[in-house]
């Protein structure tokens, strides 16, 4: 009997997904690690729900925190149904309330550099005298907590960090000489107008680690899940959804898995993570 | 003479021009300061701001945040070209790049402190460009200027169009109504007035108008009254001479056949030459009153041509040489200059004047006076013929009124005969022949009249022609033609010519005379038979025809008026030839001898195809003239 009714049902659900309609259509938030003013990032992102949206029928609502660290307070507390995070937030949430990296950018990895006025006469991190440099925010994690914690444990270099929010920020401050030296991802460098890639050079580069995820919450249903990333599929597919993923930055959407971002527990990051 | 359309044109462009003038040189520039001032006061509070919200990235050293609002702010706002901020070490934080604070035009610097007026921070400096908005400021106050350039022209084009309906028209048709009115059309349409001046304009002619076509009505009445009254006047100029002298004619004719009587008495001979001198003042008078009648009338008309004065004067001093002999007076001709010879004047009239100037000069003379002609040319121009005489003469006062008709001076003038109108009739005519008379005396010393005429210049032919002209002697019909000249003016001298005359009697030519009065009938009949002819009487035109159809006639003279038929009428018949005449009816001379002394007579006698024409009264001297003419014509005519 109950074989009787299931296969109708069966056969409904999947006329409705072959429809592509969304007849259980959702709605979960969307968080965003503030590695740039949030003007920027909802520049950035909102377009890019949108899209998702449209391609889902879930809605997917972008919420900003003002600092990485009411970001970090917030996922600890698992307001997001998704989030944009970085690796070691990753592993942080996942701890916390067991969010599981689902997407990452397949095409390149996460490396912190150090940077120096290039006219400086520095070119390596032993040359640094003055302790002041200047991070993004204590657990940024290639440019500040990754560094910080190589340049203690692995150099012995003791630094003052100044944590200036944002990594344009700390390449601002190196290039108008206001910091001596600056904790960066080369990705972020890279994205930099030329005048000021010009003034600055890299003069140390930390391991490389996977790229920022996207984790999803474990109340999220997996068809829900599933319907995310297949718009997420669909849309790095399309040429408009490829320049909206490139502007995160992520060249080519993938999956992700916590094993990706284990590998930093054995780091001892912990101990230069900076609780609020 | 600009139209009033032209005017109007030239002030509206000349105040468009200056509307312009004044938008460009003064209130453009004064625009462009405000604008300037204001662009840079909304700039600075913009810039102060702007400071503001750069403080907290300044401070915490967050300077994209600093670099993407100050980023933006340029980027969003066209005319701020380039921002620095420099913190109180004095380095410079934004931009990145080099700074310049070279100024182009229309460029300002303004500058704000970042955090508190006493303790700032920073100083941010901002490069303003206005260029644009002065572009644009001046764009938007060409298109106004445009805009009000328009809007004047299109009101003066309003206005001048109004002008042109309200007045230009109106008075341009008013125009065209002045001159249709002048050439006599008074009913031309008159415009519709716009206005209450070209109304009161228009009013005013529309009287004016009606004024002047009533007048000009009035004015053609008695234009037309008087030219009625004239022809009457000299209708009774025509009749009155005519029966004067119808008259006068047996009076002349007798007393002279009477003078040339053998058998007469001392007594009787004084009694005729009585009759005969009072019959020719008589004809004088008539004469001069006929002429003067046809100088006012304008009916005596002057031909002018080139006349050879010596040859002129000659015949003067000939024609009043027995007068003046019988005066007891010399009559001197003075030498003429040689290169003095040819005056533009009617030869007859002149010779008419100077006889009654010589007449005059004699008959107011003093016994064994003397008369000098002479002629001078002061002025190449002009020639002089001077009249001077050694008689009583007269005042200044009285040469005033001289030329007056029937003004006759000193009352010792009174026993000299004369009609008082020869000066006048002088006068007009040397007027007509575009000359002038002037006159100088002295009281009982004399007096000198003087008649300037223009000079003929001829050439040498011509001057040869005129001088074979004036040696042929003009013939007695050509006397006839100027009454008050010849023999008529000169009775003593007339009679002496006739008495001198021979008499050449030939009864082989045949005369047939038309006349109606029994008088003059018998005065023809004697006349002729004196001078050895015969002749054949009837009373009118038909008996004429009649005796012309049953016989052959060398001659007919011929009354004009007469009963049933006339001589026009008479001379008309023959020379058509439709009668029954003798084959010689188109061949016979004919002359007219009437008391129609008028000038119209002649002409219609000349026209009918008389062949000599005889002014009643004439003189038995002027009749065997046109008789011998006529006889010679027949023997050339018979050979």
């Amino acid at each position: 009997m109950k074989k009787l009714l299931a296969y109708p049902l069966l056969s409904l659900a999947m006329l409705l997904s072959l429809a592509g309609a969304n007849l259980f259509a959702e709605e979960f938030t969307f968080g965003v690690v503030p590695q740039f003013t949030t003007q920027r990032i909802n520049d950035i992102w909102s377009p890019l729900l949108a899209d998702l949206s449209a391609r889902s029928g879930d809605t997917y609502t972008l919420t900003i925190e003002p600092d990485i660290n009411k970001f970090e307070s917030a996922f600890q507390r698992g307001d997001y149904d998704f989030a944009y995070m970085n690796p070691w937030h990753g592993v942080v949430a996942n701890e916390a309330q067991g969010y599981l990296p689902i997407i990452r950018d397949g095409a390149s990895t996460l490396k912190g550099v150090l940077v120096v006025r290039a006219d400086s006469g520095i070119n390596r991190i032993e040359q640094l005298e003055r302790p002041e440099i200047a991070f993004p925010s204590p657990n940024a994690l290639g440019a500040s907590l990754l560094m910080r914690a190589e340049l203690a444990t692995l150099h012995n270099i003791e630094v003052s960090p100044l944590y200036v929010r944002t990594h344009p920020s700390v390449y601002l401050n190196v290039a108008l000489g206001k910091s001596i030296a600056g904790g960066g991802v080369m990705r972020t460098l890279r994205a930099q107008p030329g005048e000021i890639q010009g003034q600055l050079k890299v003069i140390y580069e930390t391991r490389e680690i996977s790229p920022h995820p996207i984790s999803v919450h474990p109340r999220v249903s997996s068809e829900a899940r599933d319907r995310f990333i297949s718009a997420i599929k669909q849309a790095a597919a399309s040429t408009r959804g490829a320049a909206l993923f490139a502007e995160v930055p992520i060249q080519a959407p993938a999956a992700a898995s916590l094993d990706d971002y284990l590998i930093l527990r054995n780091w001892n990051l912990g101990d230069f993570y900076v609780q609020n | 003479m600009p139209t009033l359309l032209h005017i109007s044109i030239a002030i509206s462009s000349i105040f468009s021009l200056l509307v312009a003038v004044m938008m460009i040189v003064l209130v453009i520039p004064r625009q462009t300061e405000i604008v300037e001032a204001r662009l840079d006061e909304a700039a600075r509070q913009s810039l102060g701001g702007l400071a503001t919200t750069i403080i907290d990235p300044l401070l915490t050293r967050q300077y994209e945040f600093l670099y993407y609002r100050l980023d933006t702010q340029l980027a969003s706002d066209p005319t701020w070209q380039r921002m620095r901020v420099v913190d109180t070490a004095g380095e410079q934080i934004y931009p990145l790049g080099e700074w310049t604070e070279d100024l182009e035009s229309f460029q300002t610097l303004v500058s704000a402190p970042v955090g508190n007026a006493s303790t700032p921070l920073a100083r941010i400096d901002l490069i303003i460009d206005h260029s644009k908005a002065f572009a644009e400021a001046l764009a938007l106050t060409y298109k106004l200027l445009l805009l009000l350039f328009v809007l004047v022209a299109i009101t003066l084009f309003v206005a001048i169009l109004f002008l042109q309906s309200a007045i230009s028209k109106p008075v341009r048709e008013l125009t065209t109504a002045f001159k249709k009115m002048a050439k006599g059309d008074f009913a031309y349409s008159l415009p519709v007035a716009r206005s209450r001046e070209i109304s009161y304009l228009i009013r005013e002619f529309f009287r004016f108008r009606r004024t002047t076509q009533a007048q000009q009505k009035k004015l053609v009445q008695l234009k037309e009254d008087a030219e009625k009254a004239n022809k009457a006047k000299s209708r009774f100029m025509s009749r009155m001479s005519h029966e004067l002298r119808t008259p006068l004619n047996s009076v002349l004719g007798f007393s002279e056949l009477g003078l040339n009587s053998e058998k007469l008495s001392a007594e009787h001979r004084r009694q005729f030459e009585a009759i005969n001198q009072s019959g020719h003042h008589l004809l004088e008078l008539v004469n001069e009153i006929l002429d003067l009648s046809r100088l006012e009338s304008g009916s005596l008309q002057v031909t002018l041509q080139p006349v050879y004065l010596p040859d002129i004067l000659d015949q003067c001093q000939s024609m009043t040489s027995h007068f003046a002999a019988s005066h007891d007076v010399s009559l001197i001709v003075l030498p003429l200059a040689p290169d003095v010879c040819c005056v533009q004047a009617d030869p007859l009239r002149l010779k008419q004047v100077i006889i009654n100037l010589l007449s005059n000069a004699i008959k107011y003379n003093r016994k064994g006076g003397r008369v000098y002609i002479e002629v001078d040319s002061h002025n190449p121009a002009t020639v002089s013929i001077r009249v001077r005489d050694t008689g009583i003469g007269f005042s200044q006062e009285e040469a005033g009124r001289i030329f007056a008709p029937f003004e006759r001076l000193s009352q010792s003038a009174s026993s000299i005969d004369g009609t008082g109108i020869g000066l006048t009739i002088s006068q007009r005519i040397v007027d007509l022949m575009q000359g002038s008379i002037e006159v100088e005396s002295v009281k009982g010393t004399g007096s000198e009249f003087s008649i300037t005429l223009q000079t003929a210049v001829v050439s040498e032919e011509e001057s040869k022609e005129i001088l074979d002209k004036a040696c042929c002697k003009p013939v007695a019909m050509d006397k006839s033609e100027a009454p008050g000249t010849g023999a008529a003016t000169m009775p003593a001298a007339a009679n002496a010519e006739a008495s001198a005359t021979p008499i050449a009697p030939n009864k082989a030519l045949k005369i047939l005379v038309a006349e109606d009065n029994e008088i003059n009938q018998l005065l023809f009949q004697t006349q002729l038979e004196s001078l050895g002819y015969h002749c054949t009487l009837v009373s009118d035109g038909l008996k004429a025809l009649d005796a012309l159809s049953a016989n052959r006639f060398d001659i007919l003279l011929t009354d004009i008026s007469m009963p049933e038929m006339g001589g026009i009428e008479l001379t008309e018949m023959i020379r058509r030839g439709d009668s029954a005449l003798a084959d010689t009816g188109g061949a016979l001379p004919i002359v007219a001898c009437s008391a129609n002394a008028m000038t119209t007579d002649r002409d219609l006698g000349l026209a009918a195809g008389v062949d000599a024409y005889l002014t009643k009264p004439f003189q038995k001297v002027q009749l065997a003239e046109v008789l011998e003419k006529a006889l010679a014509m027949k023997r050339s005519s018979a050979a």
